[in-house]
């Protein structure tokens, strides 16, 4: 394979941007950022592993990479929810991102020529709108996209056996790139969005048990962390400038 | 309230712009001519086109849809693209060199992966019906593109997997195939399908031969869809260059990436439509095949080519398809990062200070434990060397 230098660095920096949100996202799914490195790092090597499940009268085989590891993350997500109401919600949402993928596929338009919106997406962005409206987070989101699009290829599959059509159905064949992990990361972002824009407008989130802090302003920690900083040391210009910044926040 | 009424008005318009604005496959068997300001036609398609879809026809003319009228799309004339810079440069231009490229293509020992989206195309008269699930006529049109490839000395991998039904989520099945074949390092990537229009939109005579044309699909949706957009001129140029008239056209479609964006040299084939008969549609795909050499030969462009010496661009034509594509995804990370700041924070001080909590603490346990460790080493270190 020959490729000129700028495809090389233009497949370079796709992955590089694409791997690096991945990371930045799955860090908001209770792992640690070296935990999320290495989920990534995992489902990177688990692309190239299909584990057949069966051969007739339909293929069927699933990806580690794409299908068994986000599946495992979310449901350890959900087992470890802080409530039952998190666990309930998770799993309504990812019913429903499956059927919605179902009826979506059936009415969608399918032709190049013809469709408005790339299909990855389309199915992301449903994923994150069921699960914020059905569960209200980001986790739930993740949920749905993930545990959404595997139990609509399995839907997908059983469909295609019945009517007797011979087809490959490879859950998460496509690895690290597909619609599996795309669906999940995509309905992170839309939760983060539209949460994040609810919660600003409604004037700072929800408080109560099981419920994040108040809004956590990062100019006043920084504020307070370069004050502490200065009664060690002699203070230099600059420092002053920082400490009368976070001063004004106070 | 207001706030409330905001938060549902956001909500709603975010679903309304996943629904489908245009969403009607034409079941009545009509097709769309896109015509120019003169009312003459200039392009064919089976499928309903939208306002600012682009073609470029056979003879290199660019246009875009401005209005839809009935079963016409008028467009607008852009210009003529001027091909010859995208023509393979170097030594391959010459005759020579054009007949060592399938020589140099075995030696360089260069895959070629074919797969079909759509598993169920066929064609009426030679397959008897226009489509048939799970074993479609296309599978016969990739295995004709599959042998006139190795013939040109290059290695077709020629997937069989199937994607049935012919909905929405058939791309999203394909993607698995198409990351299966990218195992095998494949040099370049084709989704063969075929069209659905009357047959003399793709009927030609190359020679004495009848056979069908081939359109080509650039899918306009993601950041790498300008990659693909040179990559299909290149082609066209090459084709234009060898078999003038063989390519119909360039379909840009702004609905979808088609996977183009799992490989720089991906493309989509339209090898004619239902109507046609399938051995036309294999005549023309397997000479199709001819141009493919030449252009995987090409590991950079010619220095005044728009992909220029080094395949980023060159100074007369600007960057390359690869050079805007890398463009638009930094600029839309950066856009989505600034915006994301803003939306979480709601302040630019607060996205500032934001911003600087993570470049200074936020991979703090990355490198902690080992800067520790090393800290730690050189105090010891530094406790020896005042002992001694």
């Amino acid at each position: 394979m020959s490729l000129p230098v700028g495809m090389i660095i233009l497949l370079v920096v796709g992955v590089l941007v694409y791997f690096g949100l991945a990371q930045r996202l799955l860090d908001r799914m209770r792992l640690t950022d070296k935990q999320a490195l290495f989920f990534i790092a995992a489902v990177i090597v688990g692309s190239f592993i299909d584990i057949p499940l069966m051969r007739a009268p339909a293929e069927l085989s699933v990806n580690v990479g794409g299908a068994l590891l986000p599946a495992a993350l979310a449901i350890w997500l959900l087992a470890t929810a802080d409530e039952p109401g998190e666990r309930v919600r998770g799993i309504v949402a990812s019913i429903l991102v499956a059927a919605a993928v179902m009826v979506g596929a059936y009415y969608l338009p399918y032709e190049p020529e013809n469709m408005f919106l790339d299909p990855k997406l389309i199915y992301g962005i449903a994923a994150g709108l069921i699960a914020y409206l059905a569960g209200r987070s980001r986790r739930s989101a993740f949920i749905g996209g993930i545990l959404g699009i595997i139990l609509s290829d399995i839907a997908h599959f059983v469909t295609v056996t019945r009517a007797g059509i011979p087809g490959t159905t490879d859950i998460g064949g496509a690895g690290a790139f597909d619609v599996v992990i795309i669906a999940g990361l995509v309905g992170v972002m839309v939760a983060e969005l539209v949460g994040e824009t609810r919660e600003k407008l409604q004037g700072g989130p929800v408080l109560g048990p099981n419920r994040p802090e108040g809004l956590y302003e990062f100019s006043k920690e920084l504020g307070h962390h370069n004050s502490k900083h200065n009664k060690d040391k002699s203070l230099s210009a600059a420092n002053k400038a920082d400490e009368q910044d976070g001063g004004e926040e106070k | 309230m207001k706030r409330s009424a905001l938060v549902a008005a956001i909500i709603i318009f975010a679903c309304l712009s996943a629904i489908p604005a245009q969403a009607h496959e034409r079941n009545d068997g009509g097709y769309y001519t896109i015509v120019d300001e003169l009312n003459r036609p200039v392009f064919l398609t089976g499928w309903k086109v939208g306002i600012g879809d682009q073609c470029l026809t056979d003879d290199n003319r660019r246009y875009e849809v401005v209005s839809i009228n009935g079963d016409y799309a008028h467009a607008k004339f852009l210009g003529y693209v001027d091909l010859s810079a995208y023509a393979p440069a170097g030594p391959s231009a010459t005759r020579f060199a054009g007949l060592l490229a399938p020589k140099i293509a075995r030696a360089q020992g260069n895959k070629v992966a074919i797969y079909h989206t759509h598993s169920d195309e066929s064609y009426v008269s030679s397959d008897g019906a226009e489509s048939i699930k799970g074993a479609g006529g296309i599978y016969k049109v990739g295995d004709a593109f599959a042998k006139a490839l190795q013939a040109q000395g290059l290695q077709p991998i020629h997937s069989n997997a199937k994607h049935d039904p012919h909905d929405n989520m058939a791309y999203e099945r394909s993607r698995r195939t198409v990351a299966d074949l990218l195992k095998e390092q494949p040099a370049a990537i084709f989704d063969v399908h075929r069209d659905a229009l009357p047959p003399e939109a793709y009927a030609t005579t190359v020679g004495t031969e009848k056979m069908t044309k081939v359109q080509l699909v650039v899918g306009k949706y993601g950041p790498t869809g300008k990659q693909i957009e040179d990559y299909a001129l290149q082609l066209k140029a090459a084709a234009d260059k060898q078999h003038p008239g063989l390519i119909k056209g360039i379909f840009f479609a702004k609905g979808g990436d088609y996977n183009q964006d799992l490989h720089p040299r991906s493309m989509l084939l339209e090898a004619g439509s239902h109507t046609n008969s399938r051995e036309d549609a294999e005549k023309g795909i397997a000479l199709f095949a001819d141009i493919i050499p030449a252009i995987l030969g090409q590991t950079s462009g010619a220095p005044g080519s728009p992909a220029g010496a080094a395949g980023l661009g060159s100074q007369a034509a600007g960057p390359s398809g690869a050079s805007k594509s890398i463009g638009w995804i930094i600029g839309l990370l950066v856009v989505g990062i600034v915006a994301f700041l803003f939306v979480a924070t709601g302040s630019f001080k607060e996205a500032g200070a934001k911003l600087k909590q993570f470049t200074t603490s936020e991979f703090a346990n990355f490198l902690g434990p080992r800067l520790r460790r090393l800290r730690r080493r050189d105090n010891r270190d530094g406790e020896g060397d005042d002992k001694r």
